[in-house]
């Protein structure tokens, strides 16, 4: 151990310490290496012009299917790379892929991004609605809404997925975006902002987006102690919410990333049409319940999971049926220097008294992932909900690890049916860590978000440039799942 | 290791306090929270002037790894001065602390512990994505200016 190592004492240091100098004899990837996989099969690949890739959405448009994906900010060496299609250096923004044919992805167009490097700039977020189904959209035109960098969201007409045409543009001194939710429905948008005096880098702006042309905010809301003027203790900045729309009135918040997660049930009905002014007893009102996690670990991804029959307690003579929620932490420190972010699943069928029951991680040991250079431990879920594996198989990253097909028919007891660890190529940027004040890096896949289509095929992007992989269940797992 | 990491081997930006002040190494005296503890230090009035508990450690892993610092939110969330009151009211906005390449910013506030006013200074610092955190709580009436004890200790941990 070197002498700035034996001059700490702390937990902290002899667990880093070790951590950190022990990175040897690990099963690091090789360009070269095939991808590793069980149960699950690469259908196609496109290299998102190298760029690092955060959200994807895939929309069933037309005879089509297009995948529009945002992205992180560039690297220090490349900051601003070119599109190949047009000739032109462009800042990181949003990928649009037709995978009609997955096996042969096309790229159609880049919209760039803020200026910025990693989370600093790009377009992170995507989703899309068609105006068929938004309540005051155009009923001939599709529209993706996008974050732009920290500062802004934006509305894109993208029914020409080839030729995107910028709609309308949410500012307001913005000093952070992230993970948005739309529901196409109603129009209703969940905007994940930094809104000005607010005491957190990220907490909601709730919009009425059912005219994409003429945005229309309803309130701010969050966490009280998060909101302009207030004091002490500053509860955990949002991450992202998923709303099960007005039939469930049921809106979930995730907060904290890999520390300090909170999970929060909310009225719909309550925030949509409760007084807007951001008090303390204003922003409580539509809450029915929050869950605190251990401070050890975040809650990027709550996606819920309701009226789900639990096969065990089929003859129970109550409780066969639960409402669950399943929560995605999300790694953020390189070589395991964190503890271990992870998937839980939480019985919420009593809202009140909402209680984790089961949980799942990749084993470490099954890949040396520690070592294996970046990030290992979970970041995020699919979160469409088509039919082939809705309250049956959930894909969730591990950035090094992969992406895992994880059978939740049972939530009780989840159970990994598959994964796929995709290869490096040239582009793959190395993670490094600090040994002695000098970067020591290696280079593995960082598998960041993942999404599905209506067909199955399943969508996996890297956060170190690596491109989207397109995956697909074997034919023998999908069988298994009733398919 | 990650304050030798993160911290240069040149001299701070801050001047030291006259007289050196002696701190004596302490227990973590804060509950676990999602942070591993850090390094605590107990000063005595008659070396400080107040009794004085200065808390230091590492917290890896910040999202905003090319921004850093921005401004007192970061104060507010990150420099562990939640641990000592969860009712904090900050006094003033915060001022710029640099200690070598590390940067940041540094706060004062009160507190009422026990019935009794407090002190309490937070500080952030950050290099990259990895921040450093201190904080400091003292009697309300001190009015010493601890910036040379934050480089000092920074600088020089055992």
């Amino acid at each position: 151990m070197s002498l700035p190592c034996a001059k700490w004492t702390s937990v902290l240091s002899i667990a880093a310490c070790f951590l950190l100098s022990n990175a040897v004899h690990a099963k690091e990837q090789a360009i070269g290496d095939p991808p590793e996989a069980k149960n699950m099969e690469l259908v196609g690949w496109n290299d998102l012009q190298q760029r690092s890739a955060y959200q994807p959405t895939v929309f069933h448009q037309g005879n089509r299917w297009i995948a529009y994906i945002g992205h992180h900010g560039g690297t220090e060496a490349v900051p601003r790379p070119v599109n190949p299609l047009t000739g032109q250096a462009e800042f990181n923004g949003t990928s649009i892929i037709d995978v009609t044919d997955p096996a042969k992805p096309v790229y159609l167009h880049h919209i760039p991004g803020q200026e910025g490097l990693g989370e600093s700039g790009a377009a992170q977020m995507t989703r899309v609605c068609s105006g068929a189904q938004l309540p005051k959209g155009d009923k001939n035109t599709i529209y993706l809404l996008r974050t732009f960098g920290n500062i802004a969201h934006e509305i894109w007409n993208v029914t020409d997925p080839a030729a995107p045409k910028l709609v309308s543009r949410i500012e307001g001194q913005l000093k952070d975006t992230h993970k948005s939710w739309w529901e196409c429905d109603t129009g209703i948008a969940y905007l994940v902002s930094g809104a000005p005096g607010w005491r957190t880098r990220r907490m909601t702006q709730v919009y009425d987006l059912s005219d994409p042309a003429h945005p229309v905010k309803i309130r701010d809301f969050g966490l009280p102690g998060q909101q302009p003027g207030s004091s002490g203790s500053v509860p955990t900045e949002l991450h992202g919410p998923i709303s099960a729309g007005p039939d469930s009135n049921r809106v979930y918040f995730g907060y904290g990333t890999n520390k300090g997660g909170i999970i929060q049930i909310v009225d719909r009905k309550k925030l949509l049409e409760g007084p807007s002014e951001p008090t303390p007893e204003n922003l409580k009102a539509p809450e029915i319940s929050q869950l605190a996690l251990s401070p050890l670990i975040g809650a990027h991804t709550v996606l819920p999971l309701l009226k789900m029959p639990i096969p065990e307690f089929k003859n129970d003579k109550d409780g066969q049926t639960r409402d669950m929620v399943m929560i995605v932490d999300e790694s953020l420190v390189n070589e395991c220097a964190e503890a271990r972010q992870m998937v839980w699943f939480a019985d919420i069928t009593v809202e009140a008294r909402p209680m984790v029951v089961s949980n799942f991680t990749v084993d470490e040991a099954s890949g040396d992932f520690c070592q294996r250079g970046g990030r290992f431990g979970s970041h995020s879920s699919n979160e469409a909900t088509f039919a082939i594996f809705n309250k049956k198989v959930v894909f969730v990253t591990f950035f090094n690890a992969g992406v895992r097909a994880i059978d939740i028919r049972d939530p009780f007891r989840p159970k990994e049916i598959g994964y796929f660890i995709p290869a490096i190529t040239q582009a793959t940027t190395p993670r490094c860590v600090k040994i002695n004040g000098a970067d020591r890096c290696k280079t593995a896949i960082q598998s960041n978000n993942v999404e599905i289509d209506d067909r199955g095929y399943v969508y996996v992007v890297d956060r170190a440039n690596t491109g989207v992989h397109i995956l697909k269940l074997s034919d023998e797992t999908l069988k298994s799942i009733g398919q | 290791m990650f304050l030798a990491m993160l911290l240069p081997v040149a001299s701070m930006s801050h001047q030291e306090p006259a007289g050196a002040s002696t701190w004596t190494a302490i227990d973590w005296p804060y509950p676990r929270d999602g942070w591993p503890a850090g390094h605590a230090f107990r000063c005595a009035p008659s070396s400080c002037g107040a009794p004085a508990v200065l808390t230091l450690r590492v917290k890896l892993g910040m999202c905003n790894c090319d921004t850093g610092v921005r401004d007192d939110l970061e104060v507010d969330g990150l420099s562990d001065v939640d641990l000592i009151s969860s009712t904090f009211v900050p006094l003033a906005p915060g001022t710029l602390f640099q200690a070598g390449a590390l940067r940041g910013r540094m706060r004062e506030y009160e507190a009422v512990i026990d019935g009794a006013r407090k002190r309490l200074v937070g500080v952030v610092l950050s290099r990259g994505c990895d921040v450093v955190a201190a904080s400091l709580v003292t009697p309300d009436r001190d009015r010493r200016d601890w910036t040379g004890d934050f480089t000092r200790l920074l600088q020089n941990l055992p």
